[in-house]
């Protein structure tokens, strides 16, 4: 059964947001890389999804949470905008990292990630944290196969000039070798 | 020694810091969320020609098919031919099927009979623009007023009886809600003021012209933010100056849901309704009369996306609970009308904003809820579950109604009937 009233709706976000929460906003700190980003990203990917004209399938709920963040992180926040435009009551506090945020390993892994383009560090959680083939990190991001796998080709480039060597998983791949050309200027930062 | 991506992603996600879930300001910004596409779909002002009504319009115009597909999911037969300006058939209900947005004229509107805020999806945007179709009273057809752009969303909160004025709904330069008087001819937006409690600031949720054009009335939350809920406050303008002043404020609640706000159609009493700030988040129902006093009010006895909307735009409401958890949505037609029982929600492909539209719904000879009938009400021993009898039930319309029950006892599940009329029409002449 879908969800289509207010108060399943409700129900179901609440689920949601009791369950998941937590796991929801790692996923997003992979993308946004600070908390506050992370919680911001989840929320409005909450509302979205939970406010969504189509009709929601409760056992895929976290799903369309999910893809709507990717969604939003990839857009750059940059209609964000214009929706807190709609919204200015509802402020997003400022919250800080505290003495708990990540450290040692992680901590450089989240360092490394920063300095990707946004982009191709959408490509690299995808590839790598979700584990999805090259097509279906292409299909999720609306681009090319090619164009992912330059991505991922420079973005692994990049991680490891800042971690080190990546195990045979990540390197071995053949669309990661770093010889392959770039014909063109690989456009970075906010999609259009 | 070489990392493993995946591990060490999984393990980052794993240790983000930890986080609290902001559930109840989450619920808030979907239920306001929501109220926004309701706005836009439940918000139509619709004056009528004459002694006619014309409605429908509770639907929500789908332009990502092309040509608006909308009406498509009733479980009656639409009724798509106009009624023509001027009919004396109150409820005959105006075009049904579709408004082709793309291909609505542009042109000078002096005086509308209509106000209709659509959505239209912008290519390759997640957001919606909103956009203000009218409709012209020298001919009847939809048209888009040739206002100056002005960058700002408006939706429609009312149309003046006169058909001359836009009460909307919009957000100003310094990003602060508000609502403007826009003259129909000449698209100047005229901003209310004084929309604040001690400061603070009010959001808009819902606002009603009052029949003979003396007053509006506006019904906002003041004192939103992020944790803390707003209160229901209700205002009453001046339409020649655009002042605001506070009528009442009802505590404990807020508009999270879409609050409503109408007059009776001789402008002495006001309903509004409310949902409460705290958990069940149960809807409330106020009637005020002119001096501000609350004449009565209920608390709704089941859940509700919209506690109440109102027959200008006949929707459905959702007014039962089934056994079986369905939700059943019911219409209280005007003159005559039966009862027209709206498809269980979960037969059609409900979604937020759009709310079923009734058209093809009979026009018959009582007014009727599922139990009762207004004669019955209008029987001063048959009179408990209701609000208020329709004196006039001859040629008596109901202009809009309460959903509001007195029982959660399926066997006194009974809707109370708000404002009876004899004539829907807004606008005199």
């Amino acid at each position: 059964m879908a969800l289509g009233d207010g108060s399943r709706r409700d129900d179901a976000l609440v689920a949601l947001v009791a369950d998941r929460w937590q796991s929801l906003v790692g996923y997003a700190y992979l993308l946004a890389g600070d908390r506050a980003s992370a919680e911001d990203l989840v929320a409005e990917a909450v509302v979205r999804t939970f406010t969504a004209r189509r009709r929601v399938d409760p056992g895929a709920v976290e799903g369309y949470v999910r893809r709507a963040i990717l969604t939003i992180y990839i857009d750059g926040h940059r209609r964000r905008g214009r929706w807190r435009e709609r919204l200015p009551f509802i402020a997003t506090p400022d919250h800080r990292d505290g003495p708990e945020a990540a450290v040692g390993e992680a901590d450089e892994v989240r360092a490394a990630l920063a300095h990707l383009p946004r982009r191709q560090r959408a490509c690299v959680v995808l590839r790598f944290y979700d584990e999805l083939s090259i097509a279906e990190v292409a299909a999720a991001l609306g681009l090319a196969e090619g164009t992912v796998k330059r991505y991922l080709s420079m973005a692994m480039h990049d991680l490891q000039q800042r971690l080190g060597a990546l195990a045979p998983g990540a390197t071995a791949e053949p669309v990661l070798v770093r010889a392959e050309p770039v014909a063109t200027p690989i456009p970075t930062g906010d999609l259009p | 020694m070489s990392l493993d991506l995946h591990d060490a992603l999984t393990t980052l996600a794993a240790t983000a810091p930890r986080s609290e879930p902001p559930t109840t300001a989450l619920l808030r910004r979907v239920h306001q969320r929501r109220a926004s596409r309701t706005m836009a779909t439940s918000a139509v002002g619709v004056v009528a020609a004459g002694a006619a009504a014309t409605s429908s319009l509770g639907w929500w115009p789908d332009l990502s098919r092309g040509p608006a597909a909308v009406n498509d999911y009733h479980a009656t037969p639409a009724t798509d031919a106009p009624v023509p300006v001027g009919s004396t058939a109150p409820w005959d209900l105006y075009p049904g099927a579709s408004i082709d947005v793309a291909t609505v004229p542009t042109r000078t509107v002096t005086e509308a009979l209509a106000a209709l805020t659509v959505t239209v999806p912008m290519a390759g945007a997640d957001d919606d623009e909103e956009q203000i179709l009218l409709m012209d009273a020298a001919d009847g057809a939809w048209v888009r007023p040739e206002w100056p752009a002005d960058g700002r969303p408006l939706q429609v909160f009312a149309l003046s009886p006169d058909g001359r004025t836009v009460v909307a709904w919009v957000f100003r330069a310094d990003r602060t809600p508000g609502v403007d008087l826009v003259d129909v001819a000449s698209g100047t937006r005229t901003p209310v003021t004084g929309l604040a409690v001690d400061g603070r600031l009010c959001y808009p949720g819902a606002a009603d012209v009052e029949p003979g054009g003396a007053t509006i009335a506006v019904l906002a939350n003041c004192g939103l933010d992020e944790e803390t809920p707003g209160e229901t406050t209700l205002f009453r303008v001046d339409p020649d100056t655009a002042e605001a002043t506070t009528v009442l404020t009802v505590e404990g609640t807020d508009l999270a849901s879409g609050g409503s706000v109408e007059y009776s159609p001789d402008g002495s009493l006001l309903a509004l309704s409310a949902v409460d700030v705290a958990e069940p988040y149960t809807s409330r129902a106020v009637v005020v009369d002119a001096s501000g006093a609350v004449v009565r009010t209920w608390p709704a006895a089941l859940r509700s996306e919209t506690a109440w909307y109102g027959n200008d735009a006949l929707r459905a409401s959702e007014l039962e609970q089934t056994a079986d958890g369905e939700w059943k949505g019911w219409l209280i037609p005007s003159t005559g009308a039966t009862v027209g029982e709206v498809r269980s929600y979960d037969e059609q492909p409900w979604e937020y904003g759009p709310a079923p539209a009734l058209v093809g719904a009979t026009h018959g000879q009582e007014i009727r809820s599922h139990t009762a009938t207004v004669e019955e009400a209008a029987n001063p021993g048959d009179a408990q579950p209701w609000a208020f009898d329709i004196e006039d039930t001859a040629t008596g319309t109901v202009r809009s109604w309460l959903p509001v029950l007195d029982s959660t006892a399926p066997a006194d599940r009974q809707p109370i009937v708000v404002f009876g009329s004899t004539a829907l029409a807004i606008r005199t002449r």
